[in-house]
């Protein structure tokens, strides 16, 4: 009986790589995309075990008709996982922000994944009819879902909010035995940065005070990506959690997880990185 | 010159006492109110000191309004303070929880907030036309936005969402200096656990497998709250944080600070802990 996941936003970067790290170590692959011409290209790359799903994680019903594409194929068996890779980046500061773009960023990286997670969880298992061992869940966070970085402020309380999820998602899915794993990248080469030009300096932000420090925090950001993790090797380690017989519940993937993780989260008090911080303001 | 500060979600609970504790202290207290009848309730008890808001803050142009009348009694002066305190409990699986329910939590909770921080940025200070001292930002958060509980989702998730905001909005407001300072209370002995009706077993999980473990959560949480710090001690508190010249980046107010905070956040491990509520799901 082959084993089965599911992967949201899987068109480019670590939605992408993880499909072929799956479908090497023999799983059926099903990956969501928003565009058919995606679906098509992906088809193309990926021709035995890969199935294209059409899906946009803020279009609920398009969620509904992904899990029942699946849950046909699966056929009465359950789905042994899914992974909520599907975001986006909304860079600025709250200044300057709106209200509109805030909730942009929650509406794929945080209400998607809950609607994906609802429509999902009857084939991980909590539908006792279904044969098969239960499924596992993977929410992709980031260093962000721990540490507040200015001018992504949006992004990093999605991701804070995804992990304060995933925390008590785990503990209420015990009584089924489906489990939740957080995973907090750091930086990947081929990233969400280059994707959502959050490299480029927002209009309103640049007729504000912060048009000349966002720069600074920008090119910092642009810096850390470039000498990130390569999005392969990042997807091996994940699949490699998601075979654990026992896994953590939170696991930080970095190239360097020393400067990218431990210092920031655990190592500088808040008001020691604020001090840093503060001679990037111009 | 009169110290001015603006609570929201006054008419009861921390908010409520924090009203009454700044008055006494020589600020001037703009607090937020939904209805009239308890804008007139302060105005009883703390006379000419308070001026009343009426202001939800899920209604932008509420915010609006109040931010205007702030404004125009504050005279070109900046505000000392804000103080995010609104907030409701919203309970439920995410299994079974409607998004509707979901996304009303974060409307409250965290858009909410966002949108009363942006409309008061430049009355704190953003306004470099202003004078005085730059003002300061609290936000009241819980421990649960640091732990995830099981059947409170939507409130931890939005709490976690708060904190990782906070954190970023800190650091961009170096440029202007203006602080923002999490509160992190526990269990206290207020009406919103009554309010929201948050011991009863919602709707949501009535007939389902949750039921019955879900009712021995809350009767866990009731519990807690019974032996939960008292809100007027907690004000208190606040209010001598808010007027430290070097106060922390993040406070937890707890009557058993070791049981409920210290070790859950510290010393159990989560899946030490996963095990121990394990045990309360039949």
């Amino acid at each position: 009986m082959s084993k089965s996941i599911f992967i949201s936003g899987v068109s480019t970067g670590i939605g992408y790589n993880l499909c072929s790290e799956f479908l090497k170590n023999d799983y059926l692959v099903y990956g969501s995309v928003r565009k058919q011409t995606d679906a098509d290209k992906l088809t193309r790359d990926f021709p035995v075990g890969f199935t294209p799903v059409l899906m946009d994680v803020t279009q609920p019903t398009t969620i509904k008709k992904a899990a029942s594409i699946v849950a046909e194929a699966l056929n009465g068996k359950t789905l042994s996982g899914l992974i909520n890779n599907a975001g986006i980046l909304v860079s600025g500061p709250m200044l300057t922000l709106t209200l509109k773009e805030y909730h942009r960023q929650f509406d794929v990286n945080f209400f998607g994944v809950i609607e994906v997670t609802k429509q999902f969880l009857p084939l991980l298992g909590t539908d006792k009819t279904r044969n098969g061992k239960k499924g596992k869940i993977i929410n992709i966070s980031s260093t962000a879902g721990q540490v507040g970085a200015p001018f992504i402020g949006a992004y990093c309380a999605s991701k804070f909010a995804l992990e304060g999820m995933s925390n008590s998602l785990r503990r209420e899915l015990l009584l089924y035995g489906i489990d939740v794993i957080i995973i907090g990248l750091g930086a990947i080469k081929t990233s969400i940065w280059e994707k959502e030009s959050a490299t480029t300096i927002p209009k309103a932000v640049l007729n504000s005070d912060y048009s000349k420090s966002m720069s600074l925090f920008n090119n910092r950001f642009r810096e850390e990506g470039v000498n990130g993790m390569d999005a392969d090797k990042a997807c091996h380690k994940i699949y490699k959690i998601f075979e654990k017989k026992k896994p953590k519940t939170r696991y930080a993937i970095a190239r360097r997880v020393f400067a990218e993780w431990t210092v920031l989260r655990y190592l500088i008090p808040n008001r020691t990185l604020d001090k840093l911080m503060k001679r990037m303001f111009k | 010159m009169k110290k001015s500060i603006l609570i929201t979600g006054v008419s009861t609970g921390i908010g409520y006492e924090l009203s009454k504790i700044f008055a006494s202290r020589g600020y001037h207290v703009f607090g937020s109110v939904r209805k009239q009848q308890d804008a007139e309730k302060l105005l009883k008890e703390i006379g000419s000191d308070y001026t009343p808001l009426i202001m939800d803050v899920t209604q932008p142009d509420e915010i609006e309004n109040a931010a205007s009348l702030v404004s125009k009694a504050l005279n070109g002066k900046t505000l000392t303070g804000l103080i995010n305190n609104a907030g409701i409990a919203t309970t439920g699986a995410l299994a079974t929880i409607s998004m509707e329910e979901y996304r009303y939590q974060f409307e409250v909770n965290f858009f909410g907030v966002v949108s009363v921080i942006k409309h008061f940025l430049p009355l704190l200070g953003t306004d470099k036309a202003r004078k005085g001292i730059k003002g300061k930002i609290i936000n009241i958060s819980s421990n649960a936005g640091q732990l995830g509980f099981p059947f409170l989702g939507p409130y931890c998730s939005s709490k976690h969402a708060l904190e990782g905001m906070s954190q970023s909005l800190r650091r961009e407001l170096l440029l202007y200096g203006i602080d923002v300072i999490i509160i992190g209370p526990a269990a206290i002995k207020t009406p919103i656990w009554e309010k929201d009706s948050a011991t009863t077993i919602p709707k949501s999980a009535q007939g389902t497998d949750y039921e019955k473990s879900m009712g021995i959560f809350q009767n866990i949480f009731r519990k807690e709250g019974e032996r939960g710090m008292e809100s007027k001690k907690l004000a208190d508190k606040i209010f001598t944080i808010f007027e430290k010249k070097n106060p922390k980046t993040r406070y937890a107010l707890a009557s058993r600070k070791f049981a409920e905070w210290i070790a859950p956040r510290y010393l159990i491990p989560n899946r030490m802990m996963d095990n121990m509520m394990r045990k309360i799901f039949k």
